[in-house]
């Protein structure tokens, strides 16, 4: 496996127990219009929670950069 | 004197903690609210014939209190609480006293949210009766 396929997976089981929804496939392209739950409230639990997954502290820039999924990936991997 | 910490003012490991007791008064006040009138919250023989020693309190009431540790104590004024995952481990009775403590898990400044855990015990015998999380963030001006 691959350092971004792990990234990938496990940016996926947080995705899948932020929104409790077993069922969530990510894609690079997957943005918060594709998933109805992906409010501002329930982004900022994705913050909170890729950074206890991660080890990571994210900056303001970093949190507004964050506008699909394959730039959660590309943050991360430059981050560990 | 309501609490008005912002992100930058708390650190993991932070706490917040106050005691109340639960009367029957404040089950009669939340059923009247709520309409939930079951007689295992209003009628204390009910509840003993369930096994326990006086009305329960509702679930729900504690919550309300958890909801006060976090609106006027920590963060306090500027808190929007965003999530809330309670599990009730014992039943709260009226007359007893409770301690609500919140211990902050994970803080983020840029984010204006922080994580933090919950714990309801009875104040006199330190049985813990709720445990939980709670997600806030921090409304008002971000500099």
């Amino acid at each position: 496996m691959t350092h971004r396929d792990d990234v990938r997976d496990r940016l996926q089981t947080v995705f899948r127990e932020t929104f409790d929804d077993d069922s969530i496939e990510l894609a690079d392209e997957m943005t918060a219009e594709d998933l109805d739950d992906w409010d501002s409230v329930s982004h900022i639990s994705l913050v909170l929670a890729v950074e206890r997954e991660f080890g990571v502290t994210l900056n303001a820039a970093e949190i507004g950069s964050l506008e699909n999924v394959g730039a959660m990936i590309a943050m991360l991997r430059a981050k560990k | 004197m309501i609490a008005a910490l912002r992100p930058e003012d708390i650190a993991v490991g932070a706490s917040a903690s106050f005691e109340q007791r639960v009367d029957a008064a404040d089950i009669d006040a939340f059923a009247l609210l709520t309409g939930d009138v079951s007689p295992l919250h209003m009628d204390a023989a009910f509840a003993r014939s369930r096994g326990h020693r006086d009305r329960v309190a509702h679930g729900v009431l504690l919550a309300g209190y958890v909801s006060r540790l976090f609106g006027v104590h920590l963060p306090g004024r500027d808190c929007l609480l965003q999530s809330l995952n309670l599990k009730w481990l014992h039943p709260v009775c009226a007359g007893d006293t409770v301690r609500f403590t919140a211990t902050v898990s994970q803080i983020s400044a840029p984010a204006r949210a922080m994580m933090a855990e919950v714990v309801v015990e009875n104040a006199e015998t330190g049985v813990t009766v709720a445990r939980g999380k709670v997600q806030a963030g921090f409304t008002g001006d971000e500099s």
